[in-house]
């Protein structure tokens, strides 16, 4: 894009070279009497038939004699020569070259370039190429990744690029999905420019302890609208210092471009399928196994033998089921099925898009309905959007982008409970595994049966649970071009407005929490982010040898939230939530609001020397209105530095290496302040009542002081990379080594013992993350009829404690720089049997037979902190690998993403564990077969005799439930044909019908329900929302 | 170019400044210390944070989440009862119900930063509200006697459980070391520091509450007057016990004439509770909502139907099953034993007895009303436990006089049983044994028996007669936490 004809050096030269050209070939023009020169015109087109404006051509004939670029509408003059050729390029595509021969008018078609150091790059108010990027910049690109299936940015990026760690954490529609860059927090969000929430939008449902939603962010961006997303992770997050401590991801949206409308049609259907969960116990072996354990329990709490010394009598033991019952079992009622099906999901989106050289425009509308894989669970959700640019004369343009949204979710009934209750709070699916096989649905006179505390899992369907969410985005923009090409200026402002409505209601027919009673609550929140910008740019060439990009400007960020909430019960059920007046019984109504300003100067200079050098230097000033006036703002500086290798001379002429750039970058970053420095007396939320609850006193308590010397967080990032692109790009890729030290953290710590107050806001704590990560992409086969490309990535990080927190001490069996998220464990192997000798340092609770046998690591004859043992929860390696071939029309990719080196709590063996199952309010799984009892001596799960919770003076916890969570995980399988037949053409410019699996197949030792999945532990046991794999076809065309 | 420097001067002007016009925070839905509290009602408001621990609600939220003195769990019930002779160890669902029932309280030494021994930091809050009160111009002098009677009363309440559970504890009772290093410091004070400061909060509580409180369920009088009476029995100073206990005599309370009407809804207040939780039956141990009762669930068996309620969450067996042998323990007659259920059918139609049921279920609070929980109040004191406290304090110090045994008898009486028999009041230990006796039965459930059997010296004699194996201590360990960041300042309690 460079501006060739108009810098002063260039015109020189052209003028000599044409002075020169035109004293050598003077006689022979005149001998051939041909005209030396004549005038050729032009146009630049992309493959898909668009015009391309500001491409470069140069003119050459053994050496630069000039050149021109194509205007906004991809057209093109200039005076041409014999013999002479032209070299056409431009960012992102194929570099063209072709003689002019006799032709007058051009055609050129530039195709996209396979290397991936020309795309382009969004920073941060600007963009650059990858070439010339001098951070760890990670770009994905969602035209690559099948959406079929996907209602969220979220789920376009497991895998598919260094450094970024995106987590499923339920597999519900709509369910959250973790995205960390490096293992930090939820990054900051940047939409065209304008900061988005980075936490989902979700009321609660009041004091009611039902709660299966677990929303993801971003529910209102339709995928299929996104240009490119990238991932900033070190320094050059910096100019995004008001909050930018997490990294960013810079998401863009698609724009229109000048030239015919273009109408573009995606459309999919899925059909959704669990992969196995957590298999019940059939009626049959529920019965056997319960006299089996309540036989052993009986012996166990009588001290008899092989549990004690009595003498063993079961006179007085009455199995709960007789030998006929049980013969007569069966397999008896399938609970899961009855709750859980098979789902679909439909995806349409239709986009319309074009303009000419004064209006662009992108429409697009789509159309995403998802039926879960588990009965009353969905999502509906329908999107739509404007991108709008206007040049309005030389100086001024005008963008808007307006994008409407919503989201119809009915919320699952899965998951666990949210307070302390148990088997009485639990939701449909934790109930068809708590009820046993054998009992059927419906009991003698028709009505649903129950067991128990829980009620029925087919009734507790019927609670309805429904979540409404709309957002609407817009972002108006002004551009003023002061000095074309060189000085900018853009005022913007950005808005992102959501809201969300709750209802749920429990019918007065539905035995919950051991009543039948209507329970209705109604929910809203509300939120909006304003982004408010002013920028400046300048970009200059000076000279032959530096030029100089700056930007610099001013923001504010606003946000504001409120909502409000009713709850009441005993509703008649015909007026519902339609009416909560109509309640009879309690009622609780409440309310908040609240909001935050950020105000930020920032200046980013870059300066490119010789095309080898890189030098960036950047600043932010940030504000926070948090802090006390002599605290509010923070300076962010950075610096990054690149050095182009192969641009220099002594590798210029190395053709095996297209690029060889080393860049090292430092830059301070400050993480959004979650803490106000101000004196507090809050409301307390524990009322004091008296006169039998009609008296309410709320008191007031002092929560917080004033705390003047609260500032912001300060992260020091450091990263060196490395990038290369060798062998005509085949092989290209880039490597990362990072550290980054947090000091003066946010956080709310625990206070001295003796304090006023529990907690108080502090700047303290430091913690070191150190990693490194590698992206490579592979282009093994490359030929006219088949393409063969692998890209992979590679992330490893750890984060250790450099300075805890106050009052946070050092786990026992620790050291004070263990990496965060370690797990401290006491080892057990085995469990002990009947006639093993009880190890002398077995812990008081562990002493019986069934029991597991823990390991006493140094030998010592001791149990004590020597002996603990630690894990790591945050995985040793991340990985992502795709391939993709290309044969004539077809296309295939395959992509796996994976992690290894991580350890959890598998707390969904809760429902295997004997003493719960024993309680008589839950059935158990198939788990239960393998737990050691006097029927079962080989059984490797520990008996009813024991009880992790009553193990007492352990300083740690014990590993019986810990579980290991590495996994590959097949995320796509895609296969696609492109038609291309004359004859269609004329009708459909692009056409390409696919079909996709979704998750085929993981490879994992993990038992449960999936690695990835999070439960807690939970009274009873959780029930995530089962794992998915989706089969979809889906056509793409463009018109 | 002099336009550039200028340029650059202002960028750089505004980098060492920023803007911070109209740049305050926005603080909605909290007051501010600068201007809270100002008026009468605003003190009273901040001075009422002082029942938060007397509460019966599930718990509530600190550094972690805490339980309330009298919430379900880690409450009264369970820490003084539940690990008590009367009842069975109830080992179905571990943890801190197996550890409280079997009376072996190492189990707490794992506890973090949710234990009762977080509310030293209460201790910490109540002394300031205090020396806030003291300062408050705009209280009538009426207001300041009765809200720092009841912070007091809360104060020296909670150091009292305190002491009960741990020992004495450090406590901040200076406001002049609030802010200071002293929060850090853990040393544990003198148990005489501790049991004085304890009687002297307790002691301003009775001369400035009132006898009846303006709404019902605030600390009065009596209340202070019977747990200063308590705390001096628990430190074997009989003198001031009878004393304090003498006091109580003249605030005109009486025995009820039926005993079961003491716990029932309908009949909850009258003129021999002194201080009971004044409960909601439509709350559900919520925050927000008033005081519950959820006992009904902790006694029966899951499969027992319940009168009003749902059936108990015990599995196959309540939580707090009475020992055969306490029920057999009773005199037929007593009206007290028919709160123990000796014999119930099942959901499913089966018959339950002593013939294959491991105990008596507890109906103290029988589940009359609902829709989830009970609106029973929770009695916390009552005169007859005053009359057998004041026996006690007159037998230590002269033996059973008819004073004394006149107290005793009146509680029997009134339960339809004859007077003590001669040999229960012979002698002094006889009638000290028969004082304990007679508290087993008229106060089980309520909440005492760990603090009597401790006093009497039947710990643990009396917990491995009904074959329970005691832990190391009747006092609980306080969290290792606590010791591991005293920086060497906090001793565990001893046995542990």
């Amino acid at each position: 894009m460079e501006p060739a004809t108009s810098t002063p050096v260039k015109v020189f030269l052209r003028m000599l070279c044409a002075t020169i050209s035109f004293l050598i070939l003077l006689p022979s023009t005149v001998l051939h009497s041909q005209p030396g020169a004549w005038m050729v015109t032009g146009k630049v087109v992309d493959e898909p038939g668009f015009p391309l404006a500001y491409v470069s051509i140069s003119l050459t004939n053994n050496g630069l004699i000039g050149g021109t670029q194509t205007d906004e509408n991809g057209n093109f003059n200039l005076p041409v020569s014999t013999g002479d050729s032209l070299t056409f390029s431009y960012v992102g595509y194929e570099t063209f070259r072709m003689a002019v021969g006799a032709l007058s008018d051009f055609y050129v078609t530039l195709r996209v370039s396979g290397s991936i150091l020309d795309e382009v790059v969004v920073i941060g108010y600007g963009t650059s190429s990858r070439r010339d990027l001098t951070t760890a910049v990670a770009k994905v690109d969602p035209d690559k990744i099948p959406i079929a299936a996907n209602n969220s940015i979220p789920e376009l990026l497991f895998g598919r690029a260094a450094g970024l760690q995106t987590t499923l954490n339920s597999s519900q529609p709509g369910g959250n999905i973790d995205v960390s860059i490096r293992g930090k927090g939820t990054p900051l969000l940047v939409v065209d420019g304008v900061i988005y929430p980075n936490r989902a939008l979700e009321p609660d449902n009041g004091s009611v302890e039902i709660q299966g939603v677990n929303r993801g962010i971003l529910a209102g961006l339709n995928p299929s609208d996104i240009e490119s997303i990238e991932v900033l992770k070190d320094a050059s997050a910096s100019i995004y210092g008001v909050s930018a401590g997490n990294g960013v991801l810079l998401i863009t949206t698609k724009k229109g471009r000048a030239g015919r409308i273009n109408v573009s049609y995606d459309g999919s259907r899925s059909i959704v399928q669990n992969m196995p969960y957590l298999e019940p116990l059939n009626a049959e072996d529920y019965m056997t196994y319960f006299n089996q354990l309540s036989q052993d329990k009986y012996l166990s709490d009588k001290n008899m033998v092989p549990f004690g010394p009595n003498a063993a009598n079961l006179n007085a033991f009455n199995p709960a089921y007789t030998a006929e019952e049980i013969a007569a079992a069966g397999d008896g009622t399938d609970w899961l099925g009855e709750v859980l099906r098979n789902g679909s999901i439909d995806n349409h989106a239709l986009t319309v898009s074009g303009g000419t050289e004064k209006v662009k425009y992108y429409f697009s509308g789509s159309y995403f309905n998802q039926l879960g894989t588990m009965k009353s669970s969905s999502l509906r959700r329908y999107t739509g959007r404007m991108n709008l640019s206007f040049d309005l004369n030389r100086f001024l343009s005008f963008s808007t982008q307006v994008a409407l949204n919503r989201n119809n979710y009915s919320n699952p009934q899965a998951g666990w409970q949210t307070g302390g209750s148990g088997s009485q709070g639990f939701n449909a699916l934790q109930a068809a595994l708590a009820y046993p096989s054998s009992v059927p649905v419906y009991d003698d006179k028709g009505a649903y049966s129950q067991f128990a505390l829980t009620g029925n899992p087919v009734s507790l369907l019927s609670i309805m649970d429904r979540t409404n969410a709309q957002g609407v985005f817009a972002n108006l923009a002004l551009d003023v071009n002061i000095i074309p090409q060189i000085l900018k200026a853009r005022v913007s402002y950005g808005n992102n407005n959501e809201y969300a409505l709750r209802n749920f209601y429990v019918p007065s027919d539905v035995y919950w929490f051991q009543v039948y009673q209507s329970r209705a609550s109604i929910s809203e929140d509300r939120r909006q982010n304003q982004t408010m910008e002013a920028t400046l740019s300048f970009t200059k060439k000076l000279g032959n040898s530096l030029k100089i990009d700056a930007v610099g400007g001013v923001g504010r960020y606003l946000e504001d939230w409120s909502g409000i909430n009713a709850e009441a019960s005993d509703v008649p059920d015909a007026i519902n939530i339609d009416g909560l007046g109509q309640a009879t019984g309690a009622r609780t109504i409440g309310s908040y609001r609240g909001g935050q300003e950020f105000r930020s100067l920032f200046i980013r200079t870059n300066f490119d020397f010789l095309d080898r050098y890189i030098l960036s230097l950047a600043v932010r000033r940030d504000g926070a209105d948090r802090f006390f006036p002599n605290n509010k703002y923070q300076n962010f500086p950075s610096a990054s530095l690149g050095w182009k290798l192969s641009n220099e001379s002594f590798l210029r002429n190395v053709h095996a290496i297209d690029l060889l750039k080393i860049r090292a970058s430092y830059g301070l970053t400050g993480e959004r302040p979650g803490e106000l420095a101000y004196g507090i007396f809050s409301p307390d939320v524990v009322t004091i009542t008296f006169e039998d609850g009609t008296v309410i006193h709320v008191p007031y308590i002092l929560t917080q002081l004033d705390n003047p010397g609260f500032r912001w967080p300060i992260n020091a990032t450091a990263n060196i990379g490395l990038d290369f692109e060798l062998f005509d790009y085949r092989i290209s890729g880039s490597f990362d080594i990072f550290q980054e030290d947090r000091t003066r953290m946010n956080i709310r710590a625990t206070t001295d013992q003796l304090s006023l107050l529990p907690t108080t806001p502090i700047n303290g704590g430091h913690q070191r993350r150190s990693g490194y990560e590698a992206n490579l992409n592979i282009n093994p086969v490359r030929s006219p009829d088949f393409n063969w490309n692998i890209s992979a990535n590679y992330t490893h990080f750890e984060n250790r404690w450099i300075e805890r927190f106050p009052n946070d001490p050092i786990p026992h069996g620790g050291a004070l720089d263990d990496p965060i998220g370690t797990i401290y464990v006491f080892e057990t192997d085995g469990i002990l049997g009947i006639d093993h000798t009880i190890p002398e340092f077995q812990p008081a609770g562990a002493l019986k037979p069934g029991s597991p046998l823990f390991v006493d690591q140094n030998g010592d004859g001791v149990l004590d902190d020597n002996d603990i043992i630690k894990y790591s929860s945050i995985p040793n390696a991340i990985i992502g690998l795709n391939n993709t071939f290309e044969y004539r029309n077809f296309d295939l990719s395959v992509f796996f993403y994976g992690q290894y080196g991580a350890w959890g709590y598998d707390y969904t063996t809760l429902w295997s564990d004997p003493l719960n199952f024993l309680a008589q309010t839950q059935s158990g799984t198939t788990g239960i077969k393998d737990v050691w009892t006097t029927f079962n001596p080989d059984g490797a799960l520990p008996g009813v005799s024991y009880n992790e919770t009553t193990v007492t003076g352990l300083n740690a916890g014990i590993d019986t439930r810990l579980a290991k969570r590495d996994f590959l995980r097949c995320r796509n399988i895609t296969l696609g044909y492109t038609f291309q037949s004359p004859g269609l053409a004329r009708y459909v410019r692009q056409l390409r019908v696919f079909a996709d699996v979704q998750n085929a197949f993981i490879l994992t030792d993990f038992e449960s329900v999936d690695p990835e999945i999070q439960a807690v532990a939970i009274k009873g046991g959780p029930a995530p929302y089962p794992m998915a794999r989706t089969y979809s076809l889906g056509v793409k065309a463009n018109f | 170019m002099k336009n550039s420097i200028f340029l650059l001067l202002l960028i750089a002007g505004i980098f060492f400044t920023g803007c911070n016009k109209d740049f305050d925070p926005q603080i909605t839905g909290v007051l501010s210390p600068l201007n809270f509290p100002t008026t009468e009602d605003e003190y009273e408001a901040y001075a009422l944070a002082c029942y938060k621990p007397f509460g019966s609600k599930w718990g509530y939220q600190s550094v972690e989440w805490e339980n309330m003195f009298f919430s379900p769990e880690y409450g009264h019930l369970a820490m003084n009862d539940l690990c008590g002779d009367q009842f069975l160890p109830f080992t179905n669902w571990g943890g801190h119900w197996e550890g409280f029932s079997t009376a072996n309280f190492t189990f707490l030494r794992v506890q973090t930063l949710g234990s009762h021994y977080e509310k030293v930091r209460f201790i910490t809050r109540m002394t300031k509200i205090l020396e806030d009160l003291e300062n408050a111009d705009v209280l009538s002098p009426e207001k300041r006697d009765q809200l720092m009677g009841e912070v007091r009363m809360a104060r020296g309440w909670t150091m009292f459980f305190l002491l009960n559970m741990y020992g004495p504890v450090p406590v901040i009772l200076d406001p002049a070391l609030i802010g200071t290093d002293a929060e850090a410091d853990q040393t544990r004070p003198t148990e005489a520091f501790f049991a004085d400061a304890i009687a002297a909060d307790l002691r301003y509580a009775a001369d400035h509450l009132p006898q009846v409180a303006d709404e019902y369920g605030r600390f009065n009088k009596g209340l202070a007057l019977g747990t200063l009476m308590r705390h001096y029995l628990m430190q074997k100073d009989w003198a001031n016990a009878e004393q304090a206990g003498r006091e109580s005599l003249t605030l005109g309370y009486s025995l009820e004439g039926n005993y079961a009407s003491l716990f029932q809804t309908a009949t909850e207040r009258n003129n021999e509770t002194i201080w009971a939780l004044s409960c909601d039956a439509e709350a559900t141990g919520n925050d927000l909502e008033g005081n519950f009762n959820a006992w009904s669930y902790y006694c029966y068996p899951n499969n027992m139907p319940g009168m009003a309620t749902g059936e108990g969450w015990g599995p196959g067996i309540g939580v707090f099953t009475a020992t055969w042998d306490f029920y057999d323990s009773f005199d037929d007659d007593d009206a007290r034993k028919a709160l123990l259920v000796p014999e119930w059918t099942t959901k499913n139609g089966q018959l339950r007895n002593r013939d294959n049921y491991a105990g008596a279920v507890v109906r103290k609070y029988p589940d009359e009303d609902g829709p989830q929980f009970q609106g029973n109040d929770v009695v916390i004191l009552r005169y007859a436990d005053v009359l057998l406290m004041l026996a006690e304090a007159i037998n230590q110090q002269s033996g059973p006089t008819v004073e004394a045994t006149g107290f005793v008898n009146a509680v029997r009486n009134r339960a339809g049983i004859d007077d003590l028999s001669a040999g229960d009041t012979a002698n002094k230990d006889a009638f000290n044994d028969a004082i304990l006796r007679e508290r087993g039965w008229e106060l089980y459930f309520e909440g005492f028996r760990r603090w009597d059997l401790v006093r009497f010296g039947k710990w643990p004699s009396a917990l491995e007669a009904a074959g329970k194996t005691p832990g190391p201590s009747h006092l609980f360990p306080v969290p290792q936490y606590a010791i591991d960041v005293s920086n060497g300042t906090l001793t565990q309690t001893p046995g542990y």
